[in-house]
């Protein structure tokens, strides 16, 4: 196994070992804390429904919400499920499946191997029969419904499926209730033996451990199996919005928006750098010192609500204002008008230099808890990025790179999308 | 054995947690005042002003900015209600000043700051200013409002406002849209005046050192203001019981419907209560639970069905996401599950895994500042206050006949429901 360690800036370091398997092990050791926290996770999320595992001979396409759907069959085996091994333990246990990723995660203070264990063997272990995957649909039915009733999750996905047509980042991750009634076992167990190979696959640790005695453990619970040689299939996404609008009614009180633009993603994946470049950017742009906000603030047009985010991932890359506004369109123009004035004037250096300070202390803040520390890793293994060099990246960010990251915020590329109240 | 407080003024006390693992240092300092229909808006209001502006930092660009170059610093108020009062809690949290890079002392700024968001508000002939008023009230009226838009929270809300409908704890913690709309720059700086004098106070402070000169500060901001008719916070009364179950339905145009079931059960402090809180757990706590494996893995009613105690109150609630069709079936199912606790049919492995997993998520709250302040927040309307590790230890003296008592204890109370839109 070939071990890394990564030196730290705040007296901290965490390893990283690869795996012949070619899975990716990370350990971050804080031995002050009494609690453990590790993930288990697969670089297989909702966007993987067209795909190959031999390398690009043959291409398979699978229902949409598959991804999730797996997640919760994996809970399962034949002697019962992992939720009842865990009971035996006192761990609390969890599963999540984003866009690009599926993880599986437990945090405990007591018998950190034993719960490692329970993880490391019903992930490798799958268990899908007709009937069990018959009765996941009621209760995944339930969900896709709750979801339904989320103006928040709702206003998103209108957004998405707005901004693409073709790539499956538009699509809800947990599916539809149609798309979900056309999975089957056979269908399970070809995703799961596709992205569920070691080769694709990370373990991230964080809390009172030795990294060693993880990563030999881990080690000694893995199943000998042949890599795979995935290939994600192109979905040829234009740069191009399909439509600059959309709005719907629910039961909210005040209107939702959601403010999209579309970036090219030439790359695979963004870089680590171009990701904090993007957010010292939007910090400059609309942080809560930035003269946007005041004005929105002032103009009544936004409130505590306001978020910003830069959402990006294999093949998908896109810039997100989103809140609760009676005037969602005029909130559009005040941020193009004022992304405008930027590119013309210039950057405020002493706004830039007091953005990039609360980032640097934003990620100090970040190594006080293990679960935020192992989604870090998380993010480092999938992006294979170091977490210890966000400050330098940070640091880097100059005035000409903010302005770079600005010009993609322009009409043609903007999506807004507006859940209004009903009635 | 209770936590060491240190009394500085009258009604007036600091809690200090040392933990060297944390790169910040938090600090809170909440205001314990009685929770009344006529008060409880402009106490939501009051903390929002307080958060956003200060003498110094007259305007609220001027503290985002103060607040960012402070390595972005928060500083922010927030209203909860804790027994029978309302607890106003401004907090603060920074970096560790070995972080900054020039060794500034930021850990003192942030919290020098957050004094004086308290003590030193922006006060204009002895009200506050309306420009301030006016941007806040729309914020907190977008935040009532906003309450209606996750469903699982406005329904568990409407469930406490029909169960408590004779109690202030019914009262909604931010008030309604016209009692915000309705308050004055005048009112407001009086209800400050009355928290400062009649408040109970408690300051947390975890992190690894205690801030310098934070003591002599807060004793010496206290030693200028008259306190009297100090909250008594460890008055706490517990819900009534009602002859007849109470019922409520609503309707809305939504696609799940919401089921949420409030139940009395043995109140008071943790020495009392302990029994309630793993009887709790059993029934609707983990994966392990009664509701988790029966009405949810077995029956399929619903994506989630959980419970909760507030024992302090003398409550449980357990909510549900259903079909409309199936509500009906989904409240039978949980009472069943309720009777079989009573019944002390649980099995052993489900006491066991209850009491373990309890005893390991208490182990991890010392890993975190926000934890640790919620806990002693909550705590302090108990008697004695006890430490997570503390409770681990009572834990194990509690047995399966302790949990049947509890559940016997319990016996339903409200109701509520809420569907969609009826279909012609």
């Amino acid at each position: 196994m070939k071990k890394e360690i990564i030196k730290g800036r705040f007296g901290e370091d965490y390893v990283k070992y690869l795996h012949p398997s070619g899975l990716k092990i990370f350990v971050y050791e804080k031995p002050d804390y009494s609690s453990n926290y590790a993930v288990f996770g697969t670089k297989y999320g909702s966007i993987d429904t067209f795909f190959s595992k031999d390398g690009g001979k043959n291409f398979v396409s699978v229902p949409e919400g598959i991804a999730h759907f797996l997640e919760h069959k994996l809970f399962e085996s034949e002697e019962g499920d992992a939720f009842s091994r865990y009971a035996v333990t006192g761990a609390s246990a969890n599963a999540y499946t984003s866009f690009d990723r599926t993880c599986y995660l437990f945090s405990c203070s007591d018998r950190f191997y034993d719960n490692l264990e329970i993880l490391l063997d019903f992930v490798q272990h799958p268990y899908f029969t007709e009937q069990t995957v018959k009765k996941e649909q009621g209760i995944i039915g339930q969900e896709i419904r709750m979801y339904d009733d989320s103006p928040s999750w709702r206003v998103l996905f209108n957004m998405l499926q707005a901004m693409y047509e073709k790539h499956p980042v538009r699509i809800d991750i947990a599916g539809t209730v149609e798309s979900i009634s056309q999975i089957t076992d056979k269908l399970l167990y070809e995703c799961y033996d596709t992205f569920y190979n070691l080769s694709n696959m990370f373990v991230c640790v964080a809390g009172n451990v030795k990294a060693d005695e993880v990563a030999d453990f881990v080690d000694k619970h893995l199943l000998d199996v042949k890599p795979v040689d995935i290939v994600r299939g192109e979905f040829n996404e234009s740069e191009e919005i399909k439509q600059s609008y959309t709005k719907a009614y629910l039961e909210v009180a005040v209107p939702q928006f959601c403010l999209g633009f579309k970036e090219k993603c030439d790359q695979p994946e963004k870089t680590a750098q171009q990701r904090v470049e993007m957010g010292v950017a939007l910090e400059v742009l609309a942080g809560d010192c930035s003269p946007l906000y005041k004005r929105l603030i002032d103009l009544e047009l936004i409130n505590d609500e306001f978020e910003t985010e830069y959402f990006t991932g294999s093949g998908y890359a896109c810039v997100m204002f989103s809140g609760e506004s009676q005037e969602p369109q005029q909130v559009k123009e005040e941020i193009l008008r004022e992304v405008n004035r930027l590119i013309d004037d210039g950057i405020d250096s002493q706004l830039l230099c007091t953005a990039k300070r609360a980032m640097y202390g934003d990620v100090v803040r970040r190594f006080n808890s293990t679960e935020n520390i192992a989604s870090q890793m998380i993010e480092c293994a999938m992006f294979d990025f170091n977490m210890f060099d966000e400050p330098d990246l940070i640091a880097n960010v100059t005035e000409e790179k903010v302005i770079g990251c600005l010009k993609a915020l322009c009409e043609e590329k903007s999506v807004l999308s507006v859940i209004a109240p009903k009635n | 054995m209770p936590q060491k407080i240190i009394e500085i003024a009258d009604g007036v006390e600091i809690l200090y947690l040392p933990n060297k693992s944390f790169n910040t240092t938090y600090v809170s300092v909440n205001f314990y005042v009685p929770l009344c229909k006529d008060t409880v808006a402009k106490y939501a209001l009051l903390p929002e002003i307080m958060a956003t502006c200060s003498e110094d930092y007259p305007d609220y660009m001027k503290l985002n900015f103060k607040l960012s170059s402070l390595y972005g610093a928060d500083a922010v108020a927030s209203v909860s209600k804790v027994g029978n009062c309302l607890c106003i809690k401004f907090s603060a949290s920074s970096i560790n000043n070995k972080y900054t890079f020039d060794g500034e002392k930021v850990v003192e700024d942030t919290v020098g700051l957050l004094l004086d968001l308290i003590f030193s508000p922006k006060i204009e002939n002895d009200a506050f200013c309306e420009d301030d008023i006016k941007r806040e009230k729309r914020k907190l009226i977008d935040r009532i409002k906003g309450d209606l838009n996750e469903k699982r929270i406005y329904a568990r809300n409407r469930l406490i406002a029909e169960m408590f409908e004779d109690d202030p704890y019914g009262l909604y913690r931010l008030g309604t849209v016209e009692q915000v709309l309705s308050i004055t720059g005048k009112e407001l700086y009086s209800a400050f005046k009355e928290m400062l004098s009649s408040a109970y106070v408690r300051v947390h402070i975890i992190g690894e050192e205690e801030p310098v000169g934070i003591y002599e500060r807060i004793k010496q901001e206290f030693s200028t203001i008259d306190r009297k008719n100090i909250t008594d916070i460890k008055k706490v009364s517990l819900l009534s019981s009602r002859n007849e179950v109470k019922r409520v339905e609503e309707r809305m145009d939504v696609a799940q419907g919401k089921l949420v079931m409030g139940f009395n059960c043995n109140g008071g402090d943790d020495d009392y209560t302990l029994d309630i809180m793993l009887m709790c757990d059993i029934f609707g706590g983990g994966p392990y639970s009664r509701l988790f494996t029966n009405v949810r893995e077995k029956m399929s009613l619903c994506y989630y069905c959980s419970a909760q105690s507030v024992r302090n109150k003398g409550y449980i609630t357990v909510d549900c996401g259903v079909e409309q069709e199936n509500a009906q079936k989904a409240q039978e199912a949980i009472l069943e599950q309720l009777s079989i606790m009573k019944e002390g049919k649980f099995t052993d492995f489900e006491f066991e895994s209850s009491l373990k997993s309890i005893k390991d998520s208490l182990k991890t709250y010392k890993d975190s500042q926000s934890g640790l302040d919620v806990w002693y927040t909550v705590k302090a309307v108990n008697e004695a206050v006890y430490s997570p590790d503390e409770i681990i230890e009572k834990l194990d003296k509690v047995s399966r006949a302790d949990v049947i008592k509890a559940a016997e204890s319990c016996s339903i109370n409200t109701v509520y429901l809420l569907l969609g839109e009826e279909k012609e």
